[in-house]
């Protein structure tokens, strides 16, 4: 493995950028995983508050949720809406592919933390990496390594198109840690600014997602341990000053500073009614682990622990997260993806780095590419298994109400299960959307109805007259 | 940690593809960021009315009020949580009620919902079946709007529960008809209004 020139890498890294950007967008044609929170939680909101109209789930009722995200996401709709775009498919599409888009960034991300850890790998094993030195780009071989693990990770792949808060917090702190990473390696101003940056970064990712709160300790810890107590400082104070931010937030919709914050902390973890939105099984993270890991775990967990003198805040980062959210009953995959990026750096920027300087090189590049070809494949596997949830259907449900919804003739529209509709965000239309019930057919208001072919509530629809003018896939428009 | 500081390569750990593409990804990401933030500012300005266009879907009822007659409804709000939504208001119902009945939010002190129509219309004659569900008696006032003028209270009633409220108006060429309740003492109490009709000559 011999040296790279700065222009070799830069054009290295930006295949990984392109292949990262078109493989999210080539996901997004396969409309993975749809989660009705993505409407109900995050777009539903703006869309009542540009509108007045929509459904208000129990959280907003009870103040659960923060207007930050909801409020980004006010931004584009807006401004779409004022540039005539209002059918429900056409938004949805735009919201999915912006957060492909902006996931992108993780790789970027994963490069400059893997880099830095690989040269320190390498400096372990023995390498010249000071300034100066013949090495001229230390780590850049474990950096990119890094790079296309995150880029082609299956369920990072996955979950990318998501309009949760799970991606963005997801981001901000993988960057966070990057940036406490650099800021070992710099002196004076350069430092400081690198720190100042983490502590923004890692601040917003925890307060937009507060169960990933606790990874904003392991960058702090070791800037305690390396004695920069002076930066563990600016962490801390980034940490108030955004957390502030946000409690201003809940202080202008809400009425209280960190009303939403403190509901959540209530709901889930005072009263624990968590619990109620369903209880998994104690191991469920590990199977959900072993389901995108198999094989390659043991090759992947080998390499992060060898480089763990270096990498720890990022293994300590995942598996804290894995532990503590195992404790809570109720369960879900997305709770964790924040651990896949802070893994597969740890794990791939050693591997990288021991490749390197391996002893003997060609079996080294054959055993990592076996290593990368069943971790790729095992993803992918994994990702095939992931449990459906109905979300195909969830698919043709919400578009079919986007159809509806640009109806002229529509006065009132039923869906059979509203859940799965999109809301008023898919309907973009003021009339109303109601979940079926057999008692509203007796109103002509509704002339609409969205229900699956064959059902009780489709026979009763054509009971009342209603006939089919539409179809997308089992789920079926009725009009009368 | 006793790591050796590592060259900081940071022209290389930028991440992005060449130099020479470095403002062009800059001047897009501006771009970008200027278009959200002009977004964001009609977002947070954003008062919106509730308003519903209906398109005319049958005959011409002699309930003036009817959605099918191709009315343009609006209300101060309504009940999100339960869909209780304006239009089950003017949806021709007058014995249903459990959820179908426009339910006004509980902070809105005083709630109003009105239709008008393209062409001016003569108002005789409204309506009100107020739902049994409803909490107080509410008391009301109504106001009628010509074609380029405010709306004009021209009659008032009490919204009791369970009760079909009748006021006799004279609205002559009226293009919108308002009911508008007055605030009610705390706890606030929503209005819940089975059937809003409006008869003309």
């Amino acid at each position: 493995m011999g040296h790279v020139t700065r222009k070799s890498l830069r054009w290295h890294l930006s295949l990984v950028f392109v292949v990262a950007l078109v493989s999210r967008i080539a996901f997004f044609f396969f409309e993975p995983w749809l989660h009705p929170d993505e409407f109900f939680q995050y777009l539903e909101p703006p869309q009542w508050h540009l509108t007045g109209f929509g459904w208000k789930a129990w959280e907003w009722r009870d103040g659960i949720r923060s207007w930050v995200m909801p409020a980004y996401h006010g931004g584009w709709l807006a401004l779409l809406r004022a540039l005539g775009v209002r059918d429900g498919r056409t938004l949805l599409a735009f919201f999915q592919l912006h957060w492909a888009v902006v996931s992108v960034l993780l790789p970027c991300g994963a490069f400059r933390a893997g880099r830095v850890l690989a040269a320190r790998v390498e400096a372990m094993e023995g390498a010249d990496v000071s300034a100066g030195s013949s090495s001229e780009i230390p780590g850049w071989f474990g950096g990119l390594l890094a790079a296309w693990a995150v880029a082609l990770f299956p369920p990072l792949l996955y979950f990318a198109p998501r309009m949760l808060t799970e991606v963005p917090s997801m981001i901000a702190i993988v960057w966070g840690y990057t940036f406490a990473l650099e800021s070992h390696d710099k002196a004076g101003k350069h430092a400081n600014k690198a720190i100042v940056v983490a502590g923004l970064l890692l601040s917003f990712g925890a307060w937009l997602r507060l169960p990933n709160a606790p990874l904003i300790a392991f960058p702090l810890l070791e800037l305690l341990i390396r004695k920069r107590v002076r930066h563990a400082l600016f962490i801390v104070g980034s940490f108030v000053l955004v957390g502030l931010a946000f409690g201003m937030v809940d202080l202008l919709t809400w009425g209280r500073m960190f009303h939403s914050v403190l509901a959540f902390i209530n709901y889930n973890f005072i009263q624990g009614r968590a619990a109620e939105h369903g209880v998994e099984p104690p191991f469920f993270y590990a199977e959900v682990i072993l389901r995108h890991s198999g094989w390659a775990l043991p090759f992947a967990l080998a390499m992060a622990l060898r480089g763990i003198k270096v990498n720890w805040t990022f293994l300590a980062g995942a598996l804290s997260i894995v532990l503590y959210l195992t404790t809570q009953p109720h369960k879900e995959e997305r709770f964790i993806i924040a651990i896949w990026p802070l893994f597969l750096i740890a794990s791939a920027s050693t591997a990288g780095a021991l490749v390197f300087h391996a002893r003997h090189p060609l079996r080294a590049r054959a055993l990592l590419t076996l290593g990368c070809v069943i971790a790729l494949g095992q993803g992918i596997f994994g990702v095939s298994r992931l449990p459906r949830y109905g979300h195909a259907e969830r698919y043709r449900y919400s578009f079919a109400t986007a159809w509806t919804g640009q109806r002229p003739d529509a006065t009132g529209v039923l869906v059979e299960d509203h859940y799965q509709s999109g809301g008023h965000f898919c309907l973009g239309s003021t009339v109303p959307l109601v979940g079926f019930r057999g008692e509203l057919l007796l109103s002509r208001l509704f002339n609409y109805a969205v229900v699956r072919k064959g059902s009780t509530a489709y026979e009763q629809v054509e009971q009342r007259g209603f006939r089919s003018v539409s179809e997308f896939g089992a789920v079926v428009v009725m009009k009368r | 940690m006793d790591e050796p500081r590592v060259a900081d390569s940071s022209s290389v750990t930028s991440g992005y593809p060449s130099r020479s593409r470095i403002p062009v990804v800059r001047l897009v990401v501006l771009i970008v960021i200027v278009a959200w933030l002009v977004g964001e500012i009609r977002f947070v300005q954003a008062e919106p009315t509730l308003e519903t266009l209906f398109p005319a879907t049958g005959p011409a009822s002699s309930n003036l009020a009817l959605f099918s007659n191709g009315v343009r409804l609006r209300a101060s709000s309504y009940n999100m949580f339960d869909q209780r939504y304006p239009a089950y208001a003017i949806d021709g119902n007058t014995h249903l009620g459990g959820t179908m009945q426009w339910e006004s939010a509980t902070d809105d002190a005083t709630p109003w919902i009105d239709v008008s129509w393209t062409r001016p219309q003569q108002v005789r004659q409204l309506t009100l079946v107020v739902d049994s569900a409803q909490q107080s008696t509410r008391l009301f006032s109504v106001a009628c709007q010509a074609t380029g003028s405010d709306f004009v209270v021209k009659g008032h009633g009490e919204a009791t529960r369970s009760k079909i409220v009748t006021i006799d108006v004279t609205c002559d060429s009226t293009t919108a008809v308002r009911l508008s309740f007055d605030p009610t003492p705390m706890p606030m109490k929503t209005v819940r209004i089975t059937e809003f009709q409006v008869w003309g000559t």
